[in-house]
């Protein structure tokens, strides 16, 4: 397993640096910003409104990283064809796809645990505004779940698709075809009379339960080999021809 | 991992692939004793990969059954791949790993690994593990693939057209490599190759698959021996008509009667001799080509 672990985060660890910039970047340029201001004598700003702010920034480029988390958890190694070289090995499928889920769910993990813990320990310790507050200045908590819902729609929509095709550029990009199939469907629908209703009643849970379909679907169908299925047919239109 | 001490190494009981409505693989039964180097071969589309495929668990047989060691193939598949080393045609190793890299990477998987052995190899076949994959020939790749294949001194070796696309120097390098691994222990081998005259070098026994079916299984030496091409020449007026028992393949061109017999004996001869008028008549002794050449041709005249 260990190795399987070490091979996972090799191949995706350019993409790891980049989450890793995106989800701490604006955290750090914000802060670095303020401590200069105050270091050179001026007031910085640090109500509530920051802390909100910087971590919808993080948040919403943190999307594009847990997207490609998604995208490129199966689909990479077969883009290049090392999955066949991985499939001569005397590993189970299941520890092949633990491995990989390991690799793409913890950093995912990890980024928001560093948005929460910014806005729910660190702020409230710097402001003395409680967090509950602080969350309720922006806009009550509402875009903590639909952050939430994106970050499992993209991410299990990515899943799926990297399971499916061969092109992790491809998953990634049907994940976000997905999310915009999800959003023109609730509305095409007539789901939501108003946009704040909307997000509120349907937006957040579809999104959720997209996702996660889509996360085990793409491990059903990765652990019970149904791409033999497909595989098998086009192998066999090449063999007729 | 336990496993029974099965006669056959390799055994497959009506094994059958196919691919929507083309059988890839039909009614395959198959017997390769422990120990034994069997060379597999058969044209393009014959059905080899797709078999070998199936011993290893990467296809799903469409009926029958194939065991490797006495293991299900398609439900032992992680055993079997722990007893079995496998060398397929296209590596795909991991191309941003290092030699070394790699190593390290499959050591883990394997209950047997032998470091030893491995360095042996690395040394053998000059494999440096500071290079990247990516930056090896093709015939180092095949190298490398060869060392991780029998590394962790697999029972069976499993060779699906290993040396394709290698250059002579590499191929013989390489066969060399497995003929070592034949020699240090003993080992069962499937060989497929279109190399036919690398498949007569290592092969025990010859399995000849053509259309997805196993049309002949026997000794190498058997085949080799008891197959002949005689060429007659028939005498002004003679025309050629049934010929003997055994023939596989014959070709008519003016006087020259060419036809190859698969089970030779001097009776072949003496019944040309009394049923025709001959001028002259000799046996021609055969390589493993020319005999895979006509087999193939008579099976597809006779289609």
């Amino acid at each position: 397993m260990k190795s399987l672990l070490w091979k996972d985060y090799r191949i995706n660890r350019l993409l790891l640096i980049f989450g890793l910039v995106v989800c701490f970047g604006p955290w750090i340029i914000a802060i670095a910003r303020n401590l200069l201001i105050e270091w050179r004598g001026g007031e910085a700003w640090w109500a509530p409104g920051f802390w909100v702010d910087v971590y919808g920034i993080s948040l919403i480029l943190s999307l594009f990283t847990f997207a490609m988390l998604g995208g490129n958890a199966v689909a990479a190694e077969r883009a290049d064809r090392s999955a066949e070289f991985l499939g001569y090995l005397p590993v189970s499928r299941g520890a092949v796809l633990a491995s990989k889920s390991i690799i793409a769910l913890g950093p995912t993990l990890l980024f928001w645990a560093v948005n929460l813990a910014a806005l729910f320990i660190v702020a409230p310790s710097i402001t003395h505004v409680p967090a509950a507050d602080i969350i309720a200045k922006s806009d009550g908590g509402e875009s903590l779940g639909i952050f939430a819902g994106l970050t499992v729609l993209l991410f299990g929509s990515g899943w799926f698709w990297s399971t499916v095709l061969s092109s992790h550029g491809l998953a990634t990009g049907m994940s976000f075809v997905t999310l915009t199939a999800v959003l023109m469907g609730l509305l095409g629908l007539g789901l939501g009379p108003g946009l704040d209703s909307f997000l509120e009643k349907w937006f957040v849970s579809v999104c959720v339960v997209v996702g996660i379909g889509g996360y085990v679907a793409g491990c059903a169908y990765y652990l019970y080999r149904l791409e033999d299925v497909f595989k098998d047919l086009i192998d066999g239109r090449k063999a007729t021809a | 991992m336990t496993t029974a001490s099965p006669t056959f190494a390799i055994e497959t009981v009506g094994l059958s692939k196919r691919y929507g409505t083309k059988d890839a693989v039909r009614d395959l039964s198959l017997r390769i004793p422990r120990g034994e180097a069997f060379g597999f071969i058969g044209p393009n589309g014959a059905g080899k990969s797709t078999t070998i495929k199936m011993l290893m668990g990467l296809a799903r047989p469409s009926a029958g059954e194939a065991r490797v060691l006495g293991l299900d193939a398609t439900r032992d598949c992680v055993a079997v791949k722990q007893c079995v080393g496998y060398v397929p045609e296209m590596h795909n190793i991991y191309r941003w790993m290092r030699v070394g890299e790699v190593i390290a990477f499959c050591r883990p998987l394997y209950e047997k690994w032998n470091d030893r052995y491995c360095a042996d190899l690395l040394k053998l076949f000059e494999l440096d593990p500071q290079n990247k994959v990516k930056q090896l020939s093709k015939g180092m790749v095949a190298k490398l693939a060869l060392l991780l294949a029998v590394a962790h001194e697999p029972e069976v070796l499993i060779l699906d057209e290993p040396t394709s696309g290698l250059d002579p120097v590499v191929r013989e390098e390489f066969l060399d490599g497995v003929l070592r691994t034949l020699c240090e222990r003993e080992r069962t081998i499937l060989f497929s190759s279109h190399t036919l005259s690398d498949v007569q070098r290592i092969a025990d026994t010859i399995g000849l698959i053509f259309e997805g079916r196993l049309i002949d299984h026997c000794r190498t030496e058997d085949l080799l021996n008891g197959t002949k091409r005689i060429r007659a020449v028939l005498r002004d007026g003679c025309v050629p008509g049934p010929p003997p028992e055994g023939t596989i393949w014959q070709r008519v061109q003016q006087r020259e009667w060419l036809i190859t017999v698969r089970g030779f004996s001097p009776s072949t001869l003496e019944f040309l001799r009394t049923k025709y008028l001959l001028d002259n008549i000799e046996v021609i002794d055969l390589g493993l080509e020319d005999v895979f050449k006509d087999l193939i041709k008579g099976r597809k005249a006779a289609t």
